[in-house]
């Protein structure tokens, strides 16, 4: 449900503005607070894609997008398209009127605000951030390796979310609250013990649900980066303990490339001419900070009491190299 | 877009001899010297991947999300199957996810699903063909009972069932999107009669029984190097014998996956007539009558 006027919200450390198109996702920003507030500004709003200025043909395109320094435009087939430019601006137009705004939120939040993260010079990665005591640790891992369920699972044993999915990182090691919600599958929400028919779907008719709000207990303070694990699920019947050893990447070839392929929409960095920096970002924070597998168990109750054993914030920097065996 | 690739796709019904014949592709490819060693481990890993994961998942098979979302540029587990499946056919074929020795992508997708208004599911621009790999349906039961730890009975009715599929469940993620396959025998039809990409049709029990023609005529299919000396030499490397040693001298106990005892299992052809009875073989045989006639089973 569209409204008139302008929406303020509070993410990733910066302001952002809808024009009409609520977005209950985001952290409201109070609206006396917004002029005394120094954070740039981002608008989003809804454009005639007709009045976008050609763009030339890049060579990280492929159907659904297309690149250039500092513009982005995808389509979502059905849904919306969008166009993230100039560091500062969302665009967006739906497919056709029965495109429900939740719809059009669930790539808005994603990709777009990731494009336009990628803008703004922060190192975007896949995965999920939680927070300790003031120290940020970010769990990695591609689609379907189980990045939102490790996510409640922590949440459950203390930590609080800073963001799930797309993680940004400032040059200064610094990771900013972003999105404060989780997209569970049916499956885990049960897992988990939670009503999934309580939930509210991604998008109607899947199975996918949201937890926000006060399901999720949120940090709003950027915190430092004290650990990076990827994640990589233990094998069911594995009697070798070291595939449930938490184990350091420290060759620094193989850490980069981890890293490099840990990024939320390589693509994107590619196509909006950000690798060079992109590139030298991971290569600080590989300097920073300590990389590791995290071995999460498969089963839910399995992961929570394994997860209950390990400390997360200095487990990275403790564990024994897994390259003398790799190599 | 950067200039296309060459791509094949290697297409079967699941547990038909389509990692075998990847494998296949990789070692002649690397008796040629097409390949540097690295892209050569980088297959090899690939394959030991596909082998030791009970998911499926491997980066190049057509049905893997993380390709996908690279592709369409948002997160595909937000979209359902039915809306996936639209798209799917047009997510471009660029280079850069892949090495070289990995351009044959292995498919178990039925070329066209319910779901892509008669559209191919995967992407024929720029594909030079498909190799279509199809093994007996008694025999395919049999080894998909031991990879999959289903009883025989369950097998059965899964290649006789219409709306059959891999990764079908909307309840929970997963690293591959789901594959539509339908009957063994719709499977089948959906690759052979389709007119969009040139197509070579093998059978296992070919490859098996005279190995040096039927491989001959897959790397010739391919425009891969194709000296008989060649092919002798990748087809012995890559015999059943050689591969189930190495699953186990690679593999060993501890990496063997989840409740599948091995990958390379027997690789025996008339293993289904032995252990069906009389009556899952009898349904099978009718039901796909006209497939078994039309590829020379019967």
């Amino acid at each position: 449900m569209s409204t008139c006027g302008s929406h303020h919200y509070h993410a990733f450390s910066l302001h952002w503005v809808s024009e009409g198109l609520l977005i209950p996702e985001l952290p409201g920003a109070q609206y006396n607070t917004v002029k005394a507030t120094p954070s740039p500004s981002i608008a989003i709003q809804e454009e005639d894609p007709q009045r976008w200025p050609e763009l030339a043909a890049g060579a990280h395109d492929t159907p659904f997008l297309q690149m250039g320094r500092g513009d982005l435009r995808l389509t979502v087939e059905g849904i919306a398209r969008f166009r993230i430019s100039n560091a500062d601006l969302i665009a967006w137009q739906k497919a056709d009127g029965s495109v429900s705004d939740q719809d059009l939120r669930t790539f808005l939040l994603g990709s777009a605000v990731g494009a336009l993260m990628i803008q703004r010079g922060m190192l975007v990665l896949h995965g999920n951030a939680l927070e300790r005591n003031g120290q940020a640790i970010v769990c990695m891992g591609h689609s379907g390796a189980g990045k939102s369920t490790l996510a409640y699972a922590l949440m459950q044993q203390g930590w609080r979310l800073l963001a799930d999915d797309l993680v940004a990182i400032t040059p200064d090691g610094q990771v900013l609250p972003g999105i404060p919600r989780i997209k569970l599958w049916h499956d885990a929400a049960k897992a988990f013990g939670l009503d999934p028919d309580a939930l509210p779907p991604i998008r109607q008719g899947m199975q996918k649900y949201l937890l926000l709000g006060e399901a999720i207990e949120r940090a709003v303070q950027p915190c430092p980066l004290k650990a990076l694990y990827l994640i990589r699920q233990q094998r069911r019947d594995s009697n070798d303990p070291d595939d449930s050893r938490i184990s350091r990447i420290s060759n620094q070839k193989r850490a980069a490339l981890c890293l490099r392929n840990q990024a939320f929409r390589p693509r994107f960095v590619r196509g909006l001419g950000q690798e060079g920096a992109d590139f030298i970002a991971l290569a600080r924070l590989q300097q920073r900070v300590p990389l590791a597998t995290l071995p999460t168990p498969r089963g839910i109750l399995e992961m929570q009491s394994w997860l209950q054993e390990q400390s997360l914030l200095s487990a990275a920097a403790e564990a024994q190299s897994a390259d003398d065996k790799d190599a | 877009m950067s200039a296309p690739e060459p791509y094949w796709y290697l297409a079967s019904y699941p547990k038909s001899g389509n990692t075998w014949c990847r494998v296949f592709i990789t070692e002649l490819r690397r008796l040629a010297g097409l390949d540097s060693a690295e892209a050569t481990a980088a297959a090899q890993q690939e394959e030991q991947e596909l082998r030791l994961n009970r998911d499926l998942a491997t980066g190049s098979i057509v049905s893997s999300r993380h390709w996908l979302d690279d592709q369409l540029g948002i997160d595909s587990s937000d979209l359902s199957w039915a809306e996936l499946d639209k798209v799917r056919g047009r997510a471009g074929h660029q280079r850069a996810l892949y090495a070289e020795c990995l351009r044959y992508h292995k498919v178990h997708d039925a070329f066209v699903s319910p779901d892509s208004a008669g559209r191919p599911v995967v992407p024929v621009e720029g594909c030079r063909g498909a190799v279509v790999v199809i093994r007996h349906p008694a025999d395919v039961s049999v080894s998909l009972s031991h990879f999959f730890s289903w009883p025989l009975e369950r097998c059965v009715k899964f290649l006789l069932d219409e709306q059959a599929g891999l990764c079908r469940s909307s309840k929970r993620g997963g690293q591959q999107v789901r594959q539509f396959m339908g009957t063994w025998a719709n499977h089948v039809h959906s690759w052979l009669d389709q007119q969009q990409i040139p197509l070579l049709m093998l059978r296992y029990e070919d490859l098996l029984a005279e190995p040096q023609p039927s491989f001959s005529r897959l790397a010739h299919f391919l425009e891969l190097p194709a000296e008989p000396t060649l092919i002798s030499e990748a087809v012995g490397n890559t015999s059943f014998q050689t591969l189930q040693a190495k699953e186990e001298q690679e593999g060993g106990f501890h990496e063997r996956p989840d409740g599948c005892e091995r990958f390379f299992r027997s690789g025996r052809s008339g293993e289904g007539k032995e252990e069906l009875t009389a009556e899952q073989l009898a349904q099978l045989e009718e039901a796909f009558a006209v497939t078994l006639e039309q590829t020379g089973y019967v």
